[in-house]
């Protein structure tokens, strides 16, 4: 299982901040988050930054996940 | 707020859920061979863009990381500008009221330059690196700030601040 973490406006749209899926490819974990959460989710994800353990994911390759793995959609920020 | 004494001996960050005691923060920051302390407080207004009768902000962070990027902040700042003593950025999360503080950064070091610029530093960089977010409520009503920034990496959002702030740095950037 893959750990999603949603956080500000990703969290509201999904209605959760942690969901658990099953994917093997980070395109396929945000397929399926998209299809389950609905068009207010879809628009946030699509200017949101997509962390993989931490990191930022590259965008220009597809990223194998791995069980345990955790990905995490960051919205734009705003602290302060 | 933690006792200094859990600090690293020259930086105080924090991220809490209880209000911020801003004047033990700037105090602790002071050192005897520092000259100066610049403090910013950042403070829950009762309005934001296009919004009025916000009553209080809910901050949270992906707090594994959130402490982190403040503590790569001020190692930046440390590194730049030598002169500089102590570094606190302490936010608060969960709800903070209107008035009442959501963020202090205070920098000491040996003259004003150098504590002026490590503090503006630490607290625009902070804004483009750490993951925080608010959401902001007016009553019941809520509604997510429209100016947020794409999170960057700490070094990235540092090297972007140096090249639009090359006459704060230690020795001005000549091209």
């Amino acid at each position: 299982m893959i750990t999603l973490l949603l956080f500000g406006q990703a969290r509201s749209a999904a209605g959760a901040g942690t969901v658990e899926l099953d994917a093997v490819t980070l395109s396929n974990l945000l397929d399926q988050a998209r299809a389950r959460f609905g068009p207010d989710f879809q628009e946030i994800s699509a200017c949101s930054a997509i962390w993989v353990n931490g990191e930022q994911a590259p965008t220009n390759q597809e990223v194998r996940l791995s069980h345990g793995d955790e990905v995490a959609l960051l919205p734009p920020i705003a602290g302060g | 707020m933690r006792d200094a004494a859990d600090s690293v001996e020259d930086r105080w960050i924090g991220i809490q859920e209880a209000p911020l005691a801003v004047d033990e923060v700037a105090a602790w920051v002071a050192t005897p061979s520092c000259g100066a302390v610049s403090t910013f407080v950042g403070i829950i207004r009762d309005h934001s863009e296009g919004r009025e009768g916000v009553t209080h902000i809910d901050y949270e962070t992906y707090s594994e990381y959130a402490e982190r990027r403040l503590n790569e902040v001020a190692d930046i700042a440390f590194s730049t500008w030598p002169d500089v003593g102590r570094i606190a950025i302490v936010h608060r999360i969960g709800r903070v009221p209107v008035g009442e503080s959501a963020v202090v950064c205070s920098v000491s070091a040996s003259h004003r330059r150098e504590a002026i610029a490590a503090m503006t530093f630490s607290i625009d960089v902070l804004k483009k690196c750490a993951p925080i977010w608010k959401t902001e409520f007016a009553g019941v009503a809520r509604a997510w700030p429209d100016n947020g920034s794409t999170i960057l990496a700490t070094a990235e959002a540092a090297s972007a601040w140096f090249a639009e702030n090359s006459g704060l740095m230690p020795h001005p950037v000549t091209s």
